[in-house]
């Protein structure tokens, strides 16, 4: 009789201990934290004259970049901004530049803007059920008078972490 | 060994609260511009083979030692196209195989030879072909002109009688990387 409850007793052991394990293990609030970055449309500037600087604004739907983001969480956000767009057969350098009001967050849900350095990470939070979040960039290029002519391009990464927590 | 079970389980409670999460991702959107070419031409000489005997054939230089000079008012000589451009250049032409005599019909054979210069009137230096060929930028975004010199050979034919007989020469050029 008393083995048979000592053992009854290791039985509870293991079930506590595996409901513990189950709270601690993969965070059942991870789906409201789940972002996707969808990549929908790069930045462009089109045919430069030489000498001419050009600016496209982030306000500017056919030649702004355009980025999506899918889900909700606390989102921060960080650009790697290349300071040079690269062409023709000698990879030629066409300056690209970057200012305060360049990068702008839009959120469908509450029709809030945010508006921010895209040189600068940044943060906010994506509700959940808001429908996600656009993230739109701008800047400039700056050809020299000799610029030799042809067509550039670079890349521009953004990396998004989100967090979230649970009890 | 109740004791035993409560305390496992404060145990794993105490490792769950406040248990932070981080999804990172990534993605790439390209930035493009297209800088544009600076390019212009301009005919400066036709090309004349000046007065023939009827049935003589004449031929002109665009190249070589033996390189005509441009031609004049009056004057035979080399046919030049002046082109300012900051990039590199290809060049294609429609070449007639006859000069015609616009009163007669008639025609005389016609074949061109092609060069290119650094300066007007400049020492040529000879491509295959008329039809296609190109030349570069010495230094590109800077505008330059190269200088496109034609010569050829128009064959005599007694046949064709007298007269003055003409072809036009069609370039076309664009610029390049």
């Amino acid at each position: 009789m008393a083995k048979r409850t000592a053992l009854r007793l290791r039985g509870r052991a293991r079930l506590w201990a595996a409901l513990a394990l189950a709270l601690a293990g993969p965070c059942p609030a991870l789906a409201q934290g789940t972002v996707s970055v969808l990549p929908v449309q790069g930045l462009r500037f089109g045919v430069l004259a030489s000498g001419i600087p050009a600016v496209v604004s982030p306000l500017d739907g056919s030649r702004r970049a355009t980025i999506e983001l899918v889900g909700s969480g606390h989102v921060s956000l960080a650009f790697e901004l290349p300071a040079m767009l690269e062409g023709g057969s000698g990879r030629r350098a066409l300056p690209l530049r970057f200012g305060p009001g360049d990068g702008r967050v839009t959120f469908p849900g509450s029709g809030q803007v945010l508006v921010f350095d895209p040189s600068q990470p940044v943060s906010f939070t994506i509700p959940p059920g808001s429908g996600g979040a656009t993230v739109h960039l701008g800047g400039s290029v700056v050809p020299d008078p000799r610029q030799p002519p042809g067509a550039y391009d670079a890349g521009i990464t953004v990396n998004v972490v989100v967090a979230s927590s649970a009890t | 060994m109740k004791k035993l079970a409560l305390s496992l389980a404060a145990l794993a409670l105490a490792a769950v609260p406040a248990v932070s999460h981080a999804q990172t991702a990534s993605a790439t959107v390209n930035a493009s511009a297209t800088v544009q070419a600076s390019l212009t031409a301009a005919t400066t000489h036709q090309l004349k083979f000046g007065t023939l005997a009827m049935g003589a054939s004449s031929t002109l230089a665009s190249s070589g030692a033996s390189q005509a000079s441009l031609s004049g008012l009056t004057t035979a000589g080399l046919g030049q196209v002046q082109v300012g451009h900051n990039s590199n250049v290809n060049v294609t032409a429609t070449v007639p195989t006859v000069l015609t005599n616009a009163s007669t019909g008639q025609t005389l054979g016609f074949a061109a030879t092609c060069a290119t210069a650094s300066s007007s009137g400049g020492t040529g230096t000879a491509v295959a072909s008329c039809a296609s060929f190109s030349f570069t930028a010495g230094t590109p975004g800077t505008v330059q002109s190269t200088y496109v010199l034609v010569g050829g050979t128009v064959t005599g034919n007694a046949a064709s009688g007298v007269g003055t007989f003409t072809g036009d020469v069609d370039f076309t050029f664009t610029a390049s990387n």
